[in-house]
């Protein structure tokens, strides 16, 4: 596709002047809901995997970025059921099986309410270096799940009684 | 702004291959039928509403400091 030694060079009001292998961009064709004319994305750990929270930073827009994670982390049960537009537009074409993220958000004036939208996940197929936000209709899957009030206690079996708020 | 008034069992025709029918009419209520492309995206637009909502709330302040949240989170597990 492209020469795997090409760089990208890109500010992100955060984390200042930025720069990736052009491989590891990430393509949004359809974009982020409310955000289409953003396609290009980067996915930006600065912890060395210590956190559970990776940024996902526009390329062309420095002062825009989502802070993402993995919501398997957090509600062990969660799956996607993805709708047939869906499997029709992305899933069929896809070869290696994708990654899930969740966008959180972290509301500034109580960071303790911080959520995640599970119920549109941001699919990501990384050999291709696609991404997409999908809606999962069929779910009942939250737009807003707690993540601090929701962490799965060790000796319960997650889902048992149906009593988890996600 | 297109407006068109249907009756029940009428359709309408978008583009080449999207047909809407009018399949039931109960008070404020009109129940539609949609015939598309497997590949054409149908939401309820208040659906679609509170995604980008969510998203828009979402977009992360350059200064958020997530390291409390973290360490909670990790006290927890």
């Amino acid at each position: 596709m492209t020469d795997t030694g090409e760089k990208i060079k890109f500010t992100s009001s955060r984390f200042g002047e930025i720069e990736i292998p052009e491989k590891d961009l990430i393509h949004v064709p359809e974009g982020i809901i409310g955000f289409q004319h953003l396609t290009r994305f980067a996915l930006l750990d600065t912890s060395g995997g210590e956190s559970q929270f990776l940024w996902l930073q526009a390329v062309d827009e420095p002062k825009l970025a989502f802070i993402i994670t993995d919501p398997l982390i957090f509600v062990p049960g969660y799956g996607i059921d993805m709708s047939e537009p869906d499997l029709a537009r992305i899933g069929a074409m896809q070869k290696s099986p994708p990654a899930l993220f969740a966008i959180v958000t972290v509301p500034q004036d109580n960071p303790d309410s911080i959520s995640a939208n599970l119920l549109a996940p941001l699919i990501f197929f990384e050999k291709e270096s696609l991404m997409y936000q999908v809606v999962l209709e069929k779910g009942n899957w939250p737009i807003r799940c707690p993540l601090l009030e929701y962490v799965p206690e060790a000796g319960k079996a997650s889902n048992a009684g149906g009593a988890e708020p996600c | 702004m297109l407006i068109l008034s249907r009756k029940k069992d009428e359709k309408l025709v978008i583009g080449d291959s999207i047909e809407i029918t009018v399949v039931d009419i109960r008070g404020d209520v009109v129940k539609l039928g949609i015939n598309a492309p497997a590949d054409v995206k149908i939401y309820r637009a208040e659906l679609l509403d509170a995604i980008r909502a969510a998203n828009i709330e979402a977009v992360a302040q350059a200064d958020a400091d997530l390291s409390s949240i973290e360490k909670k989170l990790k006290n927890k597990k």
